[in-house]
């Protein structure tokens, strides 16, 4: 420390300079009385303020990169829910309206191989492997899809309810199936020539998960993800 | 409520007891940070959502084994932080491509940002790190070290070692910026 004279006042003048500290000053880190101190050798000391304004100068240069938003959303849905829809999909009585049968065979087209399985509810037919009823129930195995991006506060939910009618339901349930195989199978290649196809398969994926999330939640009716946030931050208040 | 102000502690808890669908909004919360922290460490927009994505999955499953339930986004970032570097590995030596091109709507001169991007991209992995998570992600130096799994001390001296380069980057490149290093505005 020294002191120097102001006039009728002195003032006790810190002398170590930034230093190492530059950056915590810069960017707000120090406890009050060092940046107090601190503020003080700056005011008389060349030599930091060159460093100080240097430093500034590159940070307000990265500062102009602004933040992007994501192309595509991710949604978090338990597998789980996906086998229960699955399940009740394809799950009929033997009352199978003829319609719904002609449904199924241009599904069974996109899909490919499958299983049936009796039961005293009737057949179930699944696409792929069937959950096995000795599986645990209560775990989760969760998985993470991107979907397109949304604007949620104005969407056509005509268009949205058109394609979430029953049949449509069945060949996106099927198409799904296929694709999640399609994707297990190229993650576990771990291959980055896949990547592309990867990218594609998510994407499409997206899509459908997107549409049955907003199913799940009644979104025709309470409009838009705000109020599924809503919903779920209920009670966690500060 | 909504998800910025909601009790992060609490989230992570009804996660745990079984409410799948509230790690959504924890995604919600922090998919644009860390989408944006993956994307300027790699700088492609489709890997940026591979790893986020990737990055997002492990913290779903290993969100048990958080032990400090308070420091959920420098634990995420952590997460983050081994998935770009794992990536880095599988390319070997390509660790950063320039970021691409089209970079949104801003004010600054496109010449401006392809002078900052290309500074940025002759950082070490380390340096663009520290820089990333300090300027843009606004991490503090020990939440930064413990991303990096390194002193504070070592971290300090990435940033200054990185900032001193992109001043020299910055003040090489012709026509971006001043004589001072200061990119032009106009």
């Amino acid at each position: 420390m020294r002191v120097v004279s102001q006039g009728r006042h002195e003032q006790v003048i810190p002398m170590f300079h930034l230093e190492d500290r530059l950056a915590e000053f810069v960017f707000d880190e120090l406890p009050p009385d060092e940046l107090n101190s601190l503020r003080q050798h700056l005011a008389q000391c060349l030599d930091c303020q060159t460093r100080v304004s240097d430093f500034q100068k590159v940070q307000h240069s990265l500062e102009q990169l602004p933040d992007e938003d994501l192309p595509r959303r991710m949604v978090f849905v338990p597998e789980m829910a996906a086998v229960e829809r699955r399940t009740s999909w394809f799950s009929f009585a033997w009352a199978v309206p003829s319609a719904a049968v002609a449904v199924l065979a241009l599904a069974m087209l996109i899909a490919g191989p499958f299983q049936f399985e009796w039961s005293q509810s009737g057949v179930q037919i699944a696409f792929g492997s069937l959950p096995q009823d000795s599986a645990p129930q209560a775990e989760f195995e969760t998985v993470a899809v991107a979907t397109p991006s949304i604007d949620y506060d104005n969407l056509d939910y005509a268009q949205i309810a058109a394609r979430l009618a029953p049949d449509q339901q069945l060949l996106m349930a099927a198409e799904f199936e296929q694709r999640n195989s399609e994707i297990a199978r190229l993650i576990d290649q771990n291959d980055q020539a896949n990547r592309t196809e990867i990218r594609r398969v998510r994407a499409d994926m997206g899509q459908l998960y997107d549409m049955q999330r907003m199913a799940q939640y009644d979104f025709y009716d309470q409009g838009s993800t705000l109020q599924l946030m809503a919903q779920l931050t209920e009670g966690l208040g500060q | 409520m909504n998800i910025e102000n909601a009790d992060e502690r609490k989230v992570i808890e009804r996660v745990l007891a079984g409410d799948t669908n509230s790690f959504n909004l924890l995604v919600w919360r922090w998919e644009k940070p860390i989408y944006n922290y993956i994307f300027r460490m790699v700088g492609s927009r489709e890997d940026a959502l591979d790893l986020c994505q990737e990055s997002f999955m492990k913290a779903y499953r290993e969100l048990k084994n958080l032990k400090d339930r308070d420091r959920f986004s420098s634990w995420l970032y952590r997460i983050a932080h081994n998935v770009c570097y794992s990536r880095f590995r599988q390319t070997q030596g390509k660790t950063f491509v320039e970021l691409d091109p089209d970079m949104g709507a801003t004010r600054m001169p496109i010449e401006n940002r392809l002078a900052v991007e290309k500074a940025l991209g002759e950082l070490t992995d380390d340096q663009r790190e520290v820089v990333v998570l300090k300027v843009y992600q606004g991490l503090k130096f020990d939440e930064i070290a413990a991303v990096q799994d390194a002193p504070v001390s070592t971290v300090k001296s990435r940033l200054y070692m990185g900032f001193d380069k992109m001043k020299s980057v910055l003040g090489e490149t012709t026509g971006a910026v001043d004589a001072s290093g200061q990119p032009r505005t106009s």
